[in-house]
């Protein structure tokens, strides 16, 4: 191979909602790609509602002894503890397949709204955390938000609220999902709490779009892999139409161990492991790197060479920094069928059609106990997931921590399962980037490789816990209007790792960012980040649709670039 | 058997903790003595997936022994199936069976079943699955207050409820009766034998890998 000539004109890295757009808009405009892809490639003849498949033996995800990462949290006493997560049982993986971790999300989608572009603008700087504006505005991303509603298929109906985001079109390309009769007594209550509950958008067709089929309701969604293809999963939505052009090549198995740059800090080749287990390179004129947060850090870090000794683009010791979760918690409350009459029970027994209701009455919140006028967040309403296993293991213990078994055990999982329908709240709020979340290179920690993994700093800023609290109290509110029992919930500084960016800021002062305006890096002219890292902040909704679609705006730049 | 870990009584304050507790008490449970039952490797003398129904040829230790545990554990009743109603034992031999198996987890199945009937010699004279129903939980009762024992107990209960609430392609949950038994309605599409979990993705490439590391070490 020669690095002379490159073989590809755009070489991307990873191939979820971060490398999707590119590959497919790069292959659409007639340009020669490469997806190198560390996971398998899983279609939808392999996704089956099998829960040893996808939870306890996840076919989606790495096994520990081969790829891991160390995670450093805070012990009792305030000094920071580093665990590897084969020893500890936490794992930090999402889903690593062709098509990334969409494949797996439940796909509630949300845009930003125009005040998360300039949180600091808008809300003053907030002592220990890193707050800073975006270099582009909603206005910017707001074409490309509409883009991502017809390209990856997002079903909902806008309506006017208060924090209603603008819109370029009046309504979504496709009618909302089917939707389960408990809404009703979700609305009821929040009518009489004054509350104006909101159509959830989703990345689930509603009816058959660009060779894809409709949802199906199985009632398995969140964790699964979609077997119709109705989930906007990158790969289903767009790396398939990518490859069909003939532009398109996923490498999946493949895994990149790091970038090699030349004498002027170009990138010049990836070099990866092939399903074989052969080390390999590729070349290519432009890079671009999407393989979630975490990933991308690492690869950067590991990617050492002339013009970057600390890593790519690490020259000012920016990349991995300011990493992002998603604040807030969760929340439960059951509706006992012991309780209602047949029919409410019937109709509550349904399986397969979605809630789609969130709140967004505080996503500012003027409140004099929070202090005056704050950055909220949203509530979102969804069904307990189906899955038998996390709901019938536990009940082998008794309140005292006693094993039991018999008849009186079998009561018990009889009634975890089906003794009651439970509705959950998820709380979003602004995971506020501070000097303590940040990744690092381990320097003991191998891959089965050889590859350092990526080590991970898990703190948190206790204002993310104040705005948690607050909306988990309304969502809790709405439980309880409903006459749930068993409401309990709970916010905490522990990160969801399924919802991460940050890591690689973009912005315009190369001490402060690692990425230009356009997410290319600022002292790499041909590299690119196009997953969630680029974010300085992530706003209270979850990422996927605003990785989307600054992923489709990045591939307009590479465009005008090459 | 002074020493036999169903024996020692638990710390009140320990609960089962993480991965690593986990792999200490299999490492304690593969240095303890054993009597009655030794040995990795068991042939699977149940009920042929290809024998007439009805031709049940006796089951032998360790598996008589497990079988008894687990329809004690889950008995027939009004409020569920029982063990062999959901081919719990089915589930179980089946798993071991499996690419990727925790030959650990068995392992320590295996020794506490030595225990367990070590006990009962020493209790009633008796092996366990000689026991009436009264006698069986009495010994149960009294095993679950040693650690090793508790852990014993809650491993056979986790592959109990596999058993009864996971695919049937996995051998328990016979028809969908154990998921029907408890009110859950399962998803679709469902997997067929080709497509259980160890031929796919990640953990079709574990069992690669494991090829790829036993070549490593032949070769020296």
């Amino acid at each position: 191979m020669s690095a002379h000539t490159p073989e590809f004109d755009v070489c991307v890295i990873g191939s979820g909602a971060g490398g999707g757009p590119v590959a497919f808009r790069l292959a659409q405009a007639g340009y020669q790609v490469l997806v190198l892809e560390k996971g398998p490639w899983l279609k939808e003849e392999h996704f089956f509602k099998d829960e040893l498949s996808c939870c306890r033996h996840s076919i989606f995800t790495p096994d520990l002894a081969d790829e891991q990462h160390v995670l450093e949290t805070r012990n009792e006493y305030g000094n920071w503890y580093s665990e590897a997560t084969s020893q500890s049982g936490w794992n930090f993986w999402n889903g690593n397949m062709v098509g990334g971790s969409s494949n797996l999300m439940s796909g509630f989608f949300y845009r930003l709204k125009p005040q998360d572009f300039r949180l600091k603008s808008e809300f003053g700087a907030i002592e220990g955390a890193n707050i800073e504006d975006w270099p582009i505005s909603y206005d910017d991303l707001e074409p490309y938000y509409t883009l991502v509603e017809s390209e990856v298929g997002v079903s909902g109906h806008a309506v006017a609220h208060a924090f209603a985001e603008p819109r370029s079109t009046k309504d979504f390309p496709q009618k909302p999902t089917a939707e389960h009769p408990i809404v009703k007594r979700i609305e009821s209550a929040c009518d009489a709490l004054g509350y104006q509950p909101l159509p959830t958008p989703r990345a689930i067709l509603s009816s058959p779009d660009k060779g894809r089929r409709s949802c199906e309701y199985s009632g398995f969604c969140g964790s699964y892999g979609c077997a119709s293809g109705a989930k906007g999963s990158s790969r289903a939505a767009l790396l398939d139409r990518a490859v069909e052009s003939g532009k398109c090549h996923i490498w999946d198995n493949c895994k990149v161990n790091r970038l090699i740059s030349g004498a002027d800090g170009k990138v010049v080749e990836a070099e990866f492991v092939n399903a074989e287990e052969q080390v390999q390179r590729v070349s290519a004129k432009i890079f671009v790197v999407a393989c979630q947060a975490v990933e991308t850090s690492r690869l950067l870090l590991a990617s050492v060479g002339p013009k970057h000794l600390k890593g790519l683009g690490n020259n000012h010791d920016q990349v991995g920094k300011n990493l992002l979760f998603s604040a807030g918690g969760a929340g439960s409350g059951d509706l006992p069928y012991a309780d209602l009459d047949p029919e409410s029970v019937k109709a509550l027994q349904t399986r397969g059609p979605f809630v789609n209701r969130n709140l967004q009455e505080w996503y500012v919140i003027d409140d004099e106990a929070l202090g005056g006028r704050v950055k909220g967040g949203t509530i979102d309403f969804l069904l307990r997931h189906p899955n038998a296993l996390p709901q019938a293991l536990p009940q082998k213990w008794d309140d005292d921590g006693n094993l039991l078994w018999g008849e009186t055990l079998q009561k018990r999982i009889k009634s975890a399962i089906s003794g009651q329908q439970t509705l959950n709240f998820e709380v979003f709020n602004d995971w506020l980037p501070t000097d303590n979340c940040f990744v690092s290179l381990d320097t003991s920690v191998k891959d089965r490789w050889n590859q350092p993994v990526a080590k991970v700093r898990l703190g948190y800023h206790e204002h993310d816990l104040k705005i948690g609290n607050y909306l988990a109290d309304k969502a809790a509110g709405v439980l309880q209007q409903m006459g749930a029992k068993n409401i309990n919930w709970s916010v905490s500084g522990s990160p969801p790792a399924n919802l991460m960016a940050g890591g690689c800021r973009f912005g315009t002062d190369i001490e402060t960012s690692v990425l230009d305006p356009d997410c290319r890096m600022h002292d790499c002219e041909n590299l690119y980040v196009t997953d969630g890292s680029f974010m300085p902040t992530g706003g209270s909704v979850t990422y996927t649709w605003t990785i989307y679609a600054n992923a489709f705006r990045v591939a307009d730049k590479i465009i005008a670039a090459l | 058997m002074s020493d036999s870990p169903f024996k020692l009584h638990k710390n009140a304050n320990e609960k089962e903790g993480g991965a690593l507790y986990r792999r200490q008490l299999l490492k304690l449970a593969s240095i303890l003595p054993v009597t009655g039952v030794i040995g990795p490797v068991y042939a699977r003398n149940s009920v042929s997936k290809h024998s007439d129904v009805g031709a049940e040829s006796p089951l032998q230790d360790p598996w008589l022994s497990l079988d008894a545990v687990q329809n004690h554990l889950f008995p027939a009743s009004e409020s569920g199936l029982s063990a062999k109603q959901f081919k719990a034992l089915d589930y179980l031999q089946s798993k071991f069976e499996r690419p990727l198996a925790d030959h650990e987890e068995q392992q320590f199945l295996f020794q506490g079943v030595g225990w367990l009937n070590d006990l009962s010699i020493s209790d009633y004279r008796r092996r366990f699955a000689a026991l009436d129903y009264a006698e069986k939980e009495a010994l149960l009762q009294k095993i679950v207050k040693s650690r090793a024992g508790e852990n014993w107990l809650s491993l056979i209960i986790d592959n109990l409820i596999e058993a009864l609430v996971t695919d049937p392609v996995y051998s328990g949950n016979p028809d969908g009766a154990g998921w029907k038994s408890v009110g859950q309605i399962p998803g679709f599409p469902r997997p067929q034998a080709q497509d259980r979990y160890y031929e796919l993705g990640y953990q079709k490439r574990q069992r690669l890998y494991r090829q790829n590391d036993e070549k490593r070490l032949t070769k020296g």
